[in-house]
């Protein structure tokens, strides 16, 4: 077997046999910090192995390599294939994964310092076990593995949102995140089985009609609108920020909400036949951007605001592959992977120092934290698509592909996106790192080096990845030459603007009628109308249904069973009447039954 | 090397645990657990090595051993195995192992529970290696009977009394008592018994009177009207027993009231029994009664599964929750049977042994959270998770199962389900599925939630242990087989699929099947490809470039274009299920090692059905072109006979 390939079995078993170490010995993972050492020594190989693949594919992008046995057999056809598949595309996705994934936990070990140690070494049993089901999504050699991989990383993501099961909030977020979403993957399972009945199989390149391929693109989008918090069911995301910080950077923001848009682009074979499905991406990314960024520029919680931006980033994504770009979306993807996990990190760090959310217990944290200030502006500067960071070259690339399309409502909203973006990233930062220090500002207090040290990692790709846009499309096969249109300097303009007319209202206090000009969009935006709209389905399609199944179960249909029971103890006490043991009355029963007889013969 | 007589040993262990039993004193309590395990233990011993004895390449019925009984009624003890029976062995050994392992501590007349449950065990076992009509009858009766002394003697009463203007019902009939579960049961369930013996006394005398053997009996053609009549006593008696539609109502109360290990069992073993009969006696000795009910038995599995996750959900007694979902469960098991399809039967099969092996798990566990806590109203539980870690653990991974998370053995019984809906000829039985799975989802979730989550335990609950000693080593047992067979489900499923597709072959030989892929892109060189399909137990299947492969990296495999790939088109007349084990990259220089990679079963249908010309035919790369979807139609009569008995040991 080619040395490549057993590397990246390896990153499969690496984490795996992690899990399963600390499953099995309860011993290890109670001691929590070994344990923990021992879970980011794994971490760092498999961070490692990514690298050597990814190394070797810049080498020779085109290459593609697999290796793969069946899964389940169906009259004898194999079904349905598991193992790993390595192209520039998994490569690189894989060199994205281990690092945010290295990254969140070397921080989370500074993060959870204060956990027992029992509860930490469930966390990195946790951590260990996404990070294996991510790369096996990552790696799959088609739509089976990839869902397989799919569900296992909701179900981590479940398990670390309800890391802190004993409160409330927190097991409800974890519930409602499982049931979104495996709501929305009822539809790749449907998906899967139209494929199946139509090709026979589950791959990425399935011969299918393009009738059948809208069909099987449209069940898909179902669930990637789930997993990656598209409108309307992207009500689970702000949620899931009451797991621990280093979660929400690792999952719910650089890779398990991206993988709808790595399964669009693995499956783009399928997805670039579905014409109208690609339309209606188009159309919903856009959507979900502008939506989600309106409503992150009243949030005061600095993770809420990051969950919306999320949404609305990963909007963008989506619809840069509706509109056509599969290379925009997946840039988009990549870079937003690294600074949004930098933005939740140091956005960690501050939560680790002032032991809030609000921004109101925040301000003036620039002279307390400030290599964690500097970090938090890069990546906002690098978000709100400022020329030169990484965030630019890649939203660039998708607002060219939507222009290119001719979608001028998607192109509007994407424009609009990238200027509110700047505006309220502005306000984050401000009411973050400056003006007024708040009470529990003052008593704030650095972070460690294992918190340090993620940052500036993920600091390095933040700033710099847009500059290797050119290598970094070999790897799709794909020519990318950097090049200013018209959208490109319109959304530096609008994301420069977004950042100064931010610091005015903020900063400087100025034209503070604005504010007031959103409030009332962004409450109606904001306010619990998804929430309580998702809420009266599910009481009008779920609460109300079972409760008459069961009150039908209990008194109809087992009340019949009852009923028929009442029936034959009741016809037994009448009919046992007849048995008086009284021999003249069966003596009378017996003549009588004679003359009877008798009387009926006669008249024959 | 001596082959033993396996299955014998196998039904016969937990019996001559029984008769062992007997002789010793009460006092005794640790010696009673022993025997009573050992019987358990020799049984999953001797499943797992009928498990292993079993030649895949063979198929069809092995190990068989006959033992006349009563020769003049043509009654014989017929034991042999096919690949369904495997699965359901090892499940039965699994879950009567562990249900002795959890009831460990029981502390009231432990002989003669031990006695019974093992009785009911060997009945169980029985009816999975049964080939004799008579003998399968007596062992399904063995069953069921001993369920209602368990369920009287050693059950518990629901104590939390129902509010409300239907409160006189329950006073009524003492509804949630133990002693009204086990009469509701038992009285069900022989009304259901009634129903087969009618059945299975017409079809002997239908069949002329001579025998009881199963293969005779299901050769033989019955007249359709006779049938038509005979399939729903058969689909009703049996069904009451699987929990179908409106006969389920004895397994909440059951199930519920039930000890421990008999909830266990029950729901885990005995509900399969009434499955599996549906299936082998209904579906395969009745196919054309079938055919014509089909569409009843799929639309009330559809609101089984709809209906159970529905009532699960407006539960608040924890045992009634999982007995719920028993019966919504076991409406996917009749639903993956109703759709008469390859994927829909091996779902079937394979949901009977993840079902039983998860509700075994929630069962032990609701036992253990009952045991300590002295509840079942989950409203009162909250936060348990910390003071019992392990039982939360292994709460959370049955409910994944239930759920059908990939990874656990549920989510694969329930896709191979949904698939085989959706090829079948009511596509939209597959939405009912679905839509349970997704209810259950959320049921199952907001119990961890109740019960483990959450702040808490309230100062009521001052005491509870963890999981310890053999109540450890049984969640640890059936945790692992979850996650084991879902991980690398062909472990059973190379056993279910041959067998599946022999026995569907023969009762519709119009079924529907997959498209045919040519493989040999996909699978990482011909390695995998060229292996034979059923020839072990996949586990040792080369995972890479096999031989004749040159190792290293091969040039974008799995992304050549169909198109360009030459394949002459499929011949029509080609026998069905030919295609499928044929992957091209046997072609080269495979033909000597072909036989072993077909299908078992097929070899005898094709040497005299074959068109001369087939051969050649099959030895060149067979591939549809890139524009054929659909199976041609086959051409050719199915296998004429059943897989041949392959006797290797026992009397004959």
């Amino acid at each position: 077997m080619s040395p490549l390939l057993m590397a990246a079995l390896a990153t499969l078993a690496i984490p795996a046999g992690m899990t399963l170490l600390f499953g099995v010995v309860p011993m290890l993972r109670r001691t929590g910090k070994p344990a923990a050492i021992l879970s980011i020594l794994a971490a760092t190989t498999v961070l490692g192995i990514a690298g050597w693949l990814f190394a070797t594919w810049l080498g020779n992008p085109t290459e593609s390599l697999q290796i793969a046995t069946y899964w389940l057999t169906m009259g004898g056809q194999p079904l349905g294939q598991v193992g790993v598949h390595l192209d520039g595309i998994s490569v690189s996705m894989l060199l994205v994964v281990a690092t945010v994934a290295w990254c969140v936990q070397l921080f989370s070990l500074g993060y959870l310092s204060d956990e027992p140690p029992n509860g930490l070494g469930r966390y990195f049993t946790y951590q260990s076990l996404f990070l294996f089901s991510m790369n096996l999504l990552v790696l799959a050699p088609d739509l089976m593995q990839l869902f397989i991989g799919w569900e296992l990383v909701g179900a981590t993501s479940y398990l670390l949102i309800g890391f802190w099961y004993p409160k409330p909030a927190a097991a409800k977020a974890a519930i409602k995140a499982f049931v979104v979403t495996k709501f929305a993957d009822s539809g790749l399972i449907l998906g899967l089985m139209v494929l199946a009945v139509a090709s026979g199989g589950f791959a990425w390149d399935a011969p299918i009609t393009p009738a059948t391929a809208e069909i099987v693109a449209g069940l898909l989008f179902v669930a990637v609108m789930g997993k990656s918090a598209q409108f309307p069911l992207h009500i689970w995301l702000p949620d899931a920020m009451q797991g621990p910080t280093p979660v929400s950077a690792l999952l719910h923001a650089a890779t398990m909400v991206a993988a709808g848009v790595y399964l669009i682009v693995r499956a783009d074979p399928i997805f670039s036949a579905a014409v109208h499905v690609r339309e209606f991406m188009t159309y919903l990314g856009a959507f979900t951007a502008l939506f989600a960024a309106i409503i992150a520029t009243v949030q005061t919680d600095i993770k809420k605001v990051l969950a919306y931006s999320t949404c609305s980033q990963l909007g963008y994504m989506i619809s840069g592959l509706g509109a056509g770009s599969l290379l925009g979306g997946y840039f988009h993807l990549t870079t937003h992977a690294f600074f949004k996990a930098l933005l939740f990190l140091a956005a960690g760090a501050v939560i680790h120092a002032v032991h809030s959310n609000e921004f109101t217990d925040m301000g003036g944290l620039f002279k307390k934290l400030k290599f964690v200030a500097i970090a938090f502006i890069f990546g906002s500067l690098s978000l709100a698509g400022v020329p030169g960071l990484a965030g630019f070259y890649s939203k660039d690339l998708i607002l060219e592909a939507v222009h290119e399309s001719g979608n001028h409502f998607a192109l509007f909203a994407l424009l609009l996106t990238a200027g509110l973006t700047a505006f309220y990233m502005t306000r984050t930062v401000v009411k973050t790192f400056l003006g007024q220090m708040s009470h529990s500002a003052e008593h704030a207090h650095g972070p460690g080096p294992s918190m340090t040290l993620p940052l500036l990692v993920l600091l390095v790709p933040t700033i710099a990845l847009g500059w290797a846009a050119g290598p970094f499309a070999t790897l799709f096969g794909k020519p990318y030459e950097f090049h200013m249109g018209l959208v490109g300097y319109t959304a530096i303009a609008l994301g420069l603007g977004g950042i100064a007319l931010g610091y005015l209202v903020y900063g400087l206090g100025a034209l503070a009628f604005l504010p007031r000009l959103f409030k009332p969009v962004a409450t109606l935006a904001n306010s619990s109308v998804m929430d309580e709209l998702w809420q009266s389905v599910y009481e009008i399609g779920g609460q109300t249904p079972s409760r008459a199944a069961a009150w039908t179960d209990r008194y109809i249909v087992d009340g019949l069973m009852n009923f028929i029971g009442w029936l034959t103890i009741v016809l037994g006490q009448q009919l046992r009447k007849l048995q008086t043991g009284d021999v003249q009355d069966y003596l009378y029963a017996v003549f009588g039954a004679a003359a009877l007889l008798a009387l009926f013969g006669g008249w024959r | 090397m001596i082959t033993l007589p396996w299955l014998s040993i196998t039904v016969a262990a937990p019996f001559i645990a029984t008769l062992l039993l007997l002789p010793i004193p009460q006092t005794q309590k640790l010696a009673m657990r022993l025997v009573a395990l050992l019987g358990a233990a020799v049984s999953l011993v001797g499943a797992l090595a009928v498990y292993h004895y079993y030649d895949l390449q063979q198929g069809g019925l092995q190990l068989a051993e006959n033992y006349p009984l009563v020769p003049k009624l043509g009654i014989t003890l017929r034991l042999a195995v096919d690949g369904w029976g495997v699965s359901l062995l090892l499940l039965t050994g699994i879950i009567i192992t562990t249900g002795v392992m959890a009831t460990w501590t029981l502390k009231d007349r432990e002989k003669e529970f031990f006695a019974l449950l093992l009785t009911l065990v060997a009945g169980v076992l029985g009816v999975f290696v049964a080939q004799d009509l008579f003998v399968f009858f007596l062992f399904y009766e063995i069953a069921v009977l001993p369920m209602y002394v368990l369920i009287a003697v050693w059950g518990s009463s629901n104590k939390v009394a129902e509010a409300g203007p239907f409160k006189f019902v329950w006073k009524m009939f003492d509804i949630g008592g133990k002693e009204y579960a086990a009469m509701k049961l038992t009285i069900m369930l022989l009304v259901g018994s009634a129903f087969i013996l009618v059945a299975i006394m017409a079809m002997f005398f239908a069949a002329g009177g001579e025998t009881f053997d199963m293969s005779v009996l299901g050769n033989m053609k019955y007249d359709l009207e006779l049938q038509k009549w005979l399939f729903p006593l058969v689909w009703l008696g049996f069904g009451t027993l699987a929990g179908v539609f409106p006969f389920h109502t004895w397994s909440p109360d059951g199930h519920a009231s039930a000890p421990t290990a008999v909830s266990m069992l029950h729901a885990g073993v005995l509900m399969k029994l009434g499955a599996f009969g549906v299936i082998r006696i209904g579906m395969m000795m009745l196919p054309e009664g079938a055919q014509f009910w089909i569409p009843v038995v799929g639309v009330v599995a559809a609101i089984n599964v709809v209906y159970g996750a529905l009532s699960a959900m407006a539960q608040k007694d924890l045992k009634y929750i999982i007995a719920y979902s028993s019966v919504s469960h076991m409406g996917v098991v009749m639903l993956g049977a109703a759709t008469l399809t390859q994927g829909g039967w091996n779902g079937a099969i394979y949901q009977m042994f993840a079902h039983g092996i998860m509700t075994g798990l929630f069962f032990a566990l609701v036992g253990l959270v009952y045991e300590r806590a002295h509840t079942r109203w989950v409203p009162s539980m909250g936060g348990f998770a910390g003071p019992m870690p392990i039982v939360a653990l292994f709460f959370t991974i049955g409910g994944l199962s239930s759920l059908g998370l990939p990874g656990t053995a549920g989510f694969v019984a329930e896709f191979m389900v949904f698939l085989g809906a959706w090829q079948s000829k009511s596509a939209w039985w597959a939405l009912p599925g679905i839509i349970g799975a997704f209810i259950t989802a959320i049921y199952v979730l907001r119990v961890v939630r109740d019960v483990f989550w959450g702040p808490g335990p309230s100062a009521e609950f001052h005491d509870l242990p963890d999981a310890r000693r053999t109540e450890l080593g049984a969640l640890i047992v059936l945790g692992a087989c979850i996650l084991i067979f879902g991980i690398w489900p062909r472990l059973i499923l190379d056993y279910i699929d041959p067998c599946t597709k022999t026995y569907l072959a023969k009762i519709d030989p119009s079924a529907p099947t997959l498209p045919f892929v040519p493989q040999q892109a996909g699978f990482g060189g011909a390695g995998a490809a060229a292996m034979p399909m059923h020839n072990s137990m996949g586990l040792g299947r080369p995972f890479g470039p096999g031989p004749g492969q040159p190792p290293g990296m091969l040039p974008n495999p799995g992304m050549m274009p169909r198109a360009a790939m030459p394949g002459p088109d499929m011949p029509s007349g080609m026998p069905r299920g030919m295609q499928p084990g044929m992957p091209p990259a046997m072609a080269p220089g495979m033909a000597p090692g072909m036989a072993p990679g077909m299908a078992p079963g097929m070899a005898p249908a094709m040497a005299p059905g074959m068109a001369p010309g087939m051969a050649p035919a099959m030895a060149r790369p067979a591939m549809l072109g890139p524009g054929a979807m659909p199976m041609p139609p086959p051409g050719l009569p199915p296998s004429p006979s059943p897989a041949g008995v392959a006797p290797t040991g026992g009397v004959q």
